[in-house]
């Protein structure tokens, strides 16, 4: 049995049964308990939450986790070009370079536009 | 045998997310039930012995993506009142059925006819990060580094346009 | 090096107007950079026009047929970037991201022509789609107009959908064929194109382009994103994506043969159905982009019709109707451009008394709707003919009549904007018609170029002809 199979076939009864299972053992057999202290929002020993939760939050939360997903491609890309380095040799190494330099440009926009400042 | 069955059960699973993905009235629920989908279809990938894909899936869609979509359900704060008002949602349900139909029969028939072709045998190291580090960087140059050139403008383009209110105010 | 110049200048040029953009250029500075490179780009492709060769392991081809659409491109560019001024419909702050985009976007559309690999095709489209999402909701809010974000939304879902369909069509000629390669797909399915295997890829890799030209089902962003982008960012869109959406229907033609029935029947009803709905809809409209785009739709109804011929003379008469095409729109849309100095919309009634305000303007603005309607001895008329003849002789008796009739039912909205333009006085509160000399020269030039094409057809046909015929 390959690799790829028994990773597969663990992550089908990962998602099949061992969920499902963990789920409905925490509605039968999970501690219940109720009462004013339960109920009472607890944010990290400060006893009253200080404004409304359905408040707006700034763009700037969504703009960073874009900014995230666009390295993370960028990273991926990295990852096969790392390993197959040897056989492509120079040429594969200015490819990169290329790729890498103009994303390092959008880097630049970023923090010449103020994006990471967090006021 | 394992395979094929594995390959039903992962090609159920799929579906069946991408259903409550559309059924799910609350979106953080259609979210989870898409976080199905993405790691059966990386299964998927992994059954077809490519290693790189399925590695690729699970680091970019079924965790970075997925965290920007609930990110922003997060940030919307959708309350049960927000939801919108789905009326003759069965109805439209029955016309998108009658709508794929069609194209499902279409579907089948195309497979069905497919000339009986030799299967393509792959070679040893398919799919791995080598093998593909290989293609990527020779066949596909020049979609690599359009690619570049393509997360420059969306990043610039988020800047552009995620920018625009705070000005503006 | 020498091979992907036109290529590297356009990237170039992107980044120095990212550099710009990094700091706070003034008005006249921006402008003068984007014309002086746009300028440059059209020499360099104009040099470049009889090179040949392949780049990138073989995934990129240079010939005569990619040249001459790359020369076509930046021509068009050069026109859309003169007479959109200053750009008043973009917020200054964001200007020279604007043009940014725009370059970027070419470059997608340059290297779209140039690419004959599957991959090679989708990256490029995807890089003019995106460069196109962004510059849609770019526009400037402004009381009268409030919808570009919409417009911008509803272009990024159809673009997705259909960029989606086109991947998956992908996958099955990579399926069938097992090859990425146009070169290697084309003999290869010419023995199954029969099959509904073949049959779905074809036709959802074409959908990809279908929305780039604004076909029949992929059509339904066209008249949003007109009405909502702003004027300059909808003279690109009406013209320049389709130049390279057309080259590409070419070389994915090739795939096809008249023998090919099913396909053939299906591109026939896509292409019908585009020509009745652009110009039934058009019809009821107020707004003057609106109309344009659903007379866009029904333009492109009419390229593909040339196309479904299958033989050289439909290929060198769509192409020739495409170049024509992009010629009228972008006559038409300097009008508009030129009309609205503050960046509004320009409604049916802001037409009123035109001939007053700006004769040249007017007349020009009337003769590029009469090439549009079809009528002699414009390239309109002159494209339309074509087609139907050659069609006629392929023996499709139905569809030419009901194309006819169609280019019956477009002179109706045609003329009543040329009738508004000429026959009625002069609207209290219209606004003042900017024409600096640029803008006059541009549409003289204009005007001699749809008029030369439409008197002697000959040269370019022959010359479409050669170009193509080298290609298919």
């Amino acid at each position: 049995m390959s690799v790829e199979l028994l990773l597969s076939a663990f992550i089908f009864i990962f998602l099949c049964f061992a969920i499902p299972t963990v789920m409905l053992m925490m509605v039968v057999f999970g501690p219940r308990s109720g009462g004013k202290a339960k109920n009472e929002p607890y944010e990290s020993g400060i006893k009253h939450v200080v404004g409304m939760a359905d408040q707006k939050f700034s763009v700037k939360f969504y703009l960073l986790a874009i900014l995230f997903l666009i390295f993370d491609i960028e990273a991926v890309f990295m990852y096969p070009w790392a390993v197959s380095l040897r056989e492509l040799g120079v040429f594969g190494f200015l490819e990169m370079v290329v790729f890498i330099l103009l994303l390092l440009t959008g880097l630049i926009y970023i923090i010449k536009k103020g994006v990471l400042n967090w006021r | 045998m394992t395979e094929t069955l594995l390959f039903y059960g992962f090609g159920l699973l799929s579906i069946l997310g991408a259903l409550g993905l559309i059924l799910f009235k609350h979106p953080m629920n259609g979210a989870m039930s898409f976080v199905i989908t993405l790691i059966s279809l990386a299964c998927l990938y992994a059954l077809l012995s490519a290693k790189l894909i399925f590695a690729i899936q699970l680091i970019v869609y079924a965790g970075a993506i997925m965290s920007l979509i609930l990110f922003i359900i997060m940030f919307l704060n959708i309350g049960e009142s927000d939801l919108p008002e789905e009326r003759g949602r069965w109805f439209y349900l029955a016309g998108g059925i009658v709508a794929i139909g069609p194209i499902a029969i279409l579907m089948q028939r195309a497979f069905k006819t497919l000339p009986p072709g030799e299967t393509a045998i792959v070679g040893d190291g398919f799919g791995g990060v080598q093998e593909v580090g290989m293609v990527l960087f020779t066949d596909w140059l020049l979609p690599f580094e359009i690619v570049s050139i393509l997360l420059l403008v969306a990043l610039v383009g988020a800047v552009v346009l995620a920018g625009k209110r705070e000005v503006s105010e | 090096m020498l091979l992907f110049l036109p290529e590297l200048i356009i990237l170039i040029s992107a980044l120095i107007l990212f550099l710009v953009s990094l700091g706070t250029p003034s008005e006249k500075t921006l402008r003068n950079i984007v014309l002086c490179l746009t300028g440059l780009l059209l020499l360099v492709t104009l040099t470049c026009i009889n090179n040949k060769g392949t780049l990138f392991f073989a995934a990129y081809q240079i010939d005569l047929y990619s040249q001459l659409f790359k020369l076509l491109i930046a021509a068009a560019t050069f026109i859309v970037i003169v007479f959109s001024g200053n750009t008043p419909g973009i917020g200054q702050r964001i200007r020279a991201e604007y043009y940014m985009f725009l370059f970027t976007g070419l470059l997608g559309l340059m290297m779209l022509v140039s690419s004959v690999e599957l991959l090679a095709i989708f990256i490029s489209l995807e890089l003019s789609s995106f460069a196109l999402y962004i510059m849609v909701p770019m526009r400037q809010s402004s009381g009268a107009h409030d919808y570009h974000l919409e417009s911008g939304i509803k272009y990024l879902l159809f673009g997705v959908m259909a960029t989606g369909f086109m991947l998956f069509g992908m996958s099955y000629l990579f399926g069938l064929t097992g090859s990425t390669y146009l070169k290697d797909i084309i003999p290869s399915i010419s023995y199954l194109y029969n099959q509904p295997a073949a049959v779905t890829g074809i036709i959802m890799v074409m959908a990809g382009f279908f929305y780039k030209l604004g076909l029949f089902p992929f059509h339904f962003w066209v008249p949003d994103i007109y009405e909502g982008a702003a004027n300059e960012t909808t003279s690109f869109v009406a013209a320049i994506p389709k130049l390279a959406a057309v080259a590409l229907l070419i070389r994915l033609l090739a795939m096809v043969s008249v023998d090919g029935q099913i396909l053939v029947n299906l591109l026939l009803l896509c292409s019908i159905c585009s020509m009745f709905y652009g110009n039934l809809s058009a019809l009821a409209q107020k707004d003057v982009k609106r109309i344009l785009g659903y007379s866009g739709i029904s333009h492109a109804g009419f390229i593909l019709f040339g196309l479904l011929t299958f033989n050289l003379e439909g290929y060198s008469n769509a192409l020739y109707y495409t170049i024509g095409y992009a010629a009228m729109t972008l006559t038409c849309f300097l009008t508009i451009c030129a009309a609205t100095p503050n960046g509004n919309n320009l409604k049916l009634e802001d037409l009123k008394g035109l001939h007053g305000r700006s004769p040249l303007l007017a007349l020009t603005f009337a003769l590029g709707l009469f090439s549009l309607a079809g009528i002699p001895p414009f390239v309109g008329f002159t494209g339309k003919l074509m087609i139907l003849i050659n069609a006629f002789k392929q023996g499709y008796v139905v569809p030419v009549i009901l194309a006819a009739l169609n280019t019956a039912i477009a002179i109706y909205y045609y003329l009543s904007m040329v009738r508004l333009a000429y026959c009625s006085d002069d609207s209290k509160e219209s606004v003042m018609v900017s024409d600096g000399w640029s803008n006059k020269s541009l549409a003289l030039l204009l005007v001699l170029f749809i008029i030369t094409m439409g008197i002697f057809p000959t040269w370019f046909l022959d010359m479409a002809a050669t170009v193509i015929g080298a290609t298919v």
